[in-house]
């Protein structure tokens, strides 16, 4: 099928993908070749496609992870060049990280992404939390996410300009715009928005490189526990007390509702392991804060569903019923704000 | 008040993707038991949107007592809203206290009776409402 003849194309075809990827894998590999490629996910704006490069009888397991040029506006997130240069340096700076291959280059006509190594590993929370195979990851995995957190926050970035500075105020200020361009007031955010002015942390000395999504989906784990940090598009320079703030939001709790760290740990676990490899005990004041302004976050991002379901740009149930799934951080930020006490 | 989307948009979603999406993949006798369900959540739909008019009236009170504003939930809402942005109404207030909470509780009723975190809050409030003496909770 042939692709139109315009720049950064949105490539639908599995064919001209091929052709297009053949030059990008041999500029690892001069003889090598492209099989098995599928695509995995992706809807208008990015795609992942699966595929082996295979040079005489070695495969190479690699993801492309791709999206077309005229969609790279989305705010808040790295275009995905940038991303590969983050990803590369986190590799060095010893976070487990999927292997980057290749960035792509505007000659190669597949927009702006990358290569990286297609890994084994599980990131799916009902298994990750349930099977009998990780069990005993799940008993080491909060320390170790302590760890690769401080490993994050003390990565040096320099020249790697692209990522956004932000403050906790700032945060708090985006996340209100976006809630109010919603139109649809919400008196417990509200409560929550005044609460966190009313609790702003003070800006700290030196910003850290803070991961942004720090979660289940974007951590893969095998049977040894954390193995892999994905998804680092949401990545900017701030508090790093953020990132284990998210991690703690009951909605990834996933039930086990007394285990804050991913329904796997308890914050002690986390803050041990954060300790050890930083030398620093978060400070859990501070965690809250983030943890309370991710509850929020989070309920924000189910109204942003809601409305688009409103506006009829996606209707199908899932949107529209992820989209009523902000009643739940309503409540979560209830009974942390407004706490019964007789 | 329940959030967005409301419940019959939700039906006419679902109703949507039963006959649009289900119902072309399965065999005459499969896509006809589909087209039934899809046409027992439109009777559903039908009779919400025609009794849905007033269920809201404690809601609607509890916010009066809050405002002092009439008019449409929606409105005084809003009006809660700005109360709450303005410093005037705080999380100390008993009033707006039991105004969230049993708002939020009838919400996640219908929404997601199911999340770890209705649970714990409704025993939370049920042992809250059993404890307390003098000042009643509002209701």
């Amino acid at each position: 099928m042939a692709e139109p003849a315009r720049k950064g194309p949105v490539p639908v075809s599995e064919t001209g993908m091929e052709e297009k990827l053949t030059p990008v894998v041999r500029r690892i590999f001069p003889d090598a070749t492209v099989e098995g490629l599928k695509r995995l996910t992706g809807g208008a704006n990015q795609q992942m496609w699966s595929l082996d490069v295979v040079t005489g009888s070695k495969h190479q397991p690699m993801v492309l992870r791709q999206t077309s040029d005229w969609n790279r506006d989305a705010t808040g997130t790295l275009a995905l060049d940038d991303e590969a240069r983050l990803v590369i340096r986190a590799g060095e700076g010893g976070v487990p990280v999927p292997g980057v291959h290749q960035i792509l280059e505007p000659g190669d006509g597949l927009g702006t992404g990358y290569l990286m190594a297609r890994l084994e590993g599980e990131t799916l929370p009902p298994k990750i939390l349930r099977d009998d195979r990780y069990a005993e990851a799940r008993s080491r995995l909060a320390g170790q996410c302590g760890e690769v957190l401080a490993a994050i926050h003390r990565l040096d970035v320099s020249g790697l300009d692209f990522l956004p500075a932000t403050t906790p105020e700032g945060v708090v200020d985006q996340l209100y715009r976006e809630y109010q361009g919603h139109g649809e007031p919400r008196p417990v955010f509200e409560l929550a928005f005044r609460w966190l002015r009313d609790h702003l942390p003070p800006v700290p000395e030196k910003p850290a490189l803070v991961h942004g999504d720090f979660r289940h989906g974007n951590l893969m784990v095998d049977e040894g526990g954390l193995m892999s940090v994905l998804d680092w598009e949401l990545a900017c320079l701030g508090d790093p007390m953020a990132d284990l703030g998210w991690m703690c939001v009951n909605s990834w709790r996933f039930g086990h509702i007394d285990l804050p760290v991913g329904g796997f740990g308890t914050r002690e676990q986390l803050f041990d392991g954060y300790e050890a490899a930083s030398g620093d005990r978060p400070d859990p004041d501070r965690v809250r804060f983030w943890e309370i302004l991710g509850t929020l976050r989070w309920g924000v991002m189910c109204q942003g569903m809601a409305a688009s379901f409103v506006a009829g740009h996606d209707t199908s149930p899932e949107r529209g019923a992820i989209g009523r799934r902000a009643s739940e951080t309503e409540l979560d930020l209830l009974r942390e704000l407004v706490p019964l006490t007789p | 008040m329940q959030d967005l989307p409301d419940n019959t948009m939700l039906l006419a979603s679902v109703e949507a993707f039963l006959k649009e999406e289900v119902m072309p993949q399965l065999d005459a006798a499969g896509g006809f038991r589909a087209r039934v369900a899809a046409n027992a959540l439109a009777m559903v739909r039908r009779h919400l949107e025609q009794a849905s008019a007033d269920n809201t009236h404690d809601e609607r009170e509890r916010l009066y007592q809050l405002t002092g504003k009439k008019g449409t939930l929606a409105g005084q809402t809003t009006e809660l809203c700005r109360l709450i942005a303005d410093g005037r109404l705080g999380a100390g207030d008993p009033q707006l206290r039991d105004h969230l909470w049993l708002t939020t509780l009838a919400k996640l009723a219908v929404d997601q009776p199911r999340y770890s975190g209705y649970q714990r809050a409704r025993e939370e409030w049920e042992t809250f409402r059993a404890n307390a003496s003098g000042t009643r909770p509002h209701s």
